[in-house]
């Protein structure tokens, strides 16, 4: 192979480095898309039998949103497989017991159910929030877009924004509001 | 030889595999004629005869044949001599004195006159050709390219495509790569003498120079120094010399890291 046909073909087949911020973000929607770019059907040059997925980085996975009451509602099941060894967690102390754990299941139900999972989920890489160590965050290279805007909330405008924000109209300035 | 084949085809992001399935009988049948042609090898050694010493061979037609072929117009008796080598004639004349006829006055003319000539045209109109299309190339790419083209591999690839192999008279057979590549010359003097100098400046230009339109040009030039070379070109047209940044890089910390690197003079992108 001539040397330019070589650097051609490496980067192609290369392996990238993703980072996702997962800060309000839906994590079983979020899951959709980060699971085509831990597969590689993310590539024009997938193949079922060829390695071509791509690694992903989440951070602020503490930050997720779920939906209405999911918090509550939503239950994790788990058994020992000895008497009396079922447990049910919502969501809420799931997620305080561990801060990745949410993200990382709606990621691997999501996967298929096949041998190459274990692999796919190896190239995963949660964070709870945005500290990374150097050695990882040195090998991202580009970041998914998220998949909704995180709103600015009334604490985080500064007062001078709050003052120059365009008002329709204002009460008076003698009114004395109860 | 598989017996079954594996086809997968890939639609809508579903992966469908389909099996072929052969009789039973194919596979015994296929290894009994290897284990045969295999024996037939280790007795009488590889050997394959020329389509000429099979019956219904007629020398005039094919030569015709060839011609029309090609699209082209030859005159009979110039494209038949240029197909006749010195070898056929001394093997011919030689098989004559063992049969007894001494007086040998071979009809034939050999073939060497018109490789010489039709060498010419072909590296003249090669040169010709690479300097019109690539007029911003270096010379040294040029003489790369040309020494390809001209070399003998690539006449003898044009010259087995459009089926010399089977019309040229020589000793050998199979004929080798210098005899193919000769004849292809020869052929190209006979098509000057017959139809002119254009149409066989033109026949070089279909069926020799056509073969680099599918080649990475890499392989057939591959300079040791390439950046001395791209310093000289920036030089020669009085730009800055070159500098290389880094563009982009992914996986910088694993095994398969990638960095692309970019070429830039005057902090313009020359190359990556």
């Amino acid at each position: 192979m001539s040397s330019a046909r070589r650097v051609q073909q490496w980067a192609t087949m290369t392996r990238k480095w993703h980072l996702y911020d997962a800060t309000w973000q839906d994590p079983y929607k979020s899951a959709e898309v980060i699971v085509k770019y831990l597969t590689g059907r993310n590539k024009p040059i997938y193949a079922a039998s060829n390695d071509t997925g791509d690694q992903v980085v989440i951070i602020n996975t503490r930050d997720i949103a779920l939906r209405g009451d999911d918090w509550k509602y939503n239950i994790y099941f788990h058994h020992t497989g000895y008497a009396k060894g079922a447990s049910y967690t919502p969501a809420w102390e799931m997620h305080k017991k561990n801060p990745i754990y949410i993200m990382k299941y709606a990621i691997y139900t999501l996967l298929d159910k096949d041998l190459r999972r274990r692999r796919d989920m190896a190239r995963l890489h949660l964070f709870p929030d945005s500290n990374v160590p150097p050695e990882v965050m040195s090998n991202v290279s580009s970041q998914i877009p998220q998949l909704r805007r995180v709103p600015k909330r009334l604490t985080e405008f500064s007062e001078e924004e709050i003052r120059n924000y365009p008002k329709l109209f204002d009460y008076p300035k003698n009114y004395i509001i109860r | 030889m598989k017996a079954k084949h594996l086809y997968i085809f890939e639609r809508n992001n579903l992966a469908i595999s389909r099996r072929c399935y052969k009789p039973m009988y194919v596979a015994p049948y296929l290894r009994e004629l290897k284990r045969r042609k295999d024996v037939q090898l280790k007795k009488l050694g590889d050997f394959s005869t020329p389509r000429s010493k099979y019956i219904e061979w007629n020398l005039q037609a094919e030569i015709y044949a060839f011609g029309k072929r090609l699209g082209e117009e030859f005159d009979q008796e110039l494209l038949k001599r240029a197909f006749t080598h010195k070898s056929y004639i001394q093997q011919e004349l030689e098989q004559r004195k063992s049969l007894g006829i001494e007086d040998s006055a071979l009809a034939l003319e050999d073939n060497e006159e018109f490789i010489k000539k039709g060498d010419r045209i072909v590296s003249d109109t090669v040169a010709k050709y690479i300097k019109n299309a690539l007029p911003r190339a270096s010379t040294v790419f040029h003489k790369s390219l040309e020494t390809y083209l001209c070399s003998t591999a690539t006449l003898a690839t044009s010259s087995n495509l459009i089926g010399s192999k089977d019309i040229i008279l020589s000793n050998e057979y199979p004929p080798s790569e210098e005899l193919l590549a000769n004849t292809f010359k020869a052929i190209v003097f006979a098509l000057e003498e017959s139809s002119g100098i254009e149409k066989a400046r033109q026949f070089v230009v279909d069926l020799l120079i056509v073969q680099i339109a599918h080649k990475d040009i890499y392989e057939i030039w591959n300079p040791k120094n390439p950046m001395g070379i791209v310093c000289e070109e920036l030089e020669s047209q009085k730009r800055a010399l070159p500098e290389s940044r880094l563009m982009r890089q992914t996986g910088g910390n694993t095994i398969l890291g990638v960095f692309q690197v970019g070429l830039y003079s005057d902090r313009k992108l020359i190359g990556q």
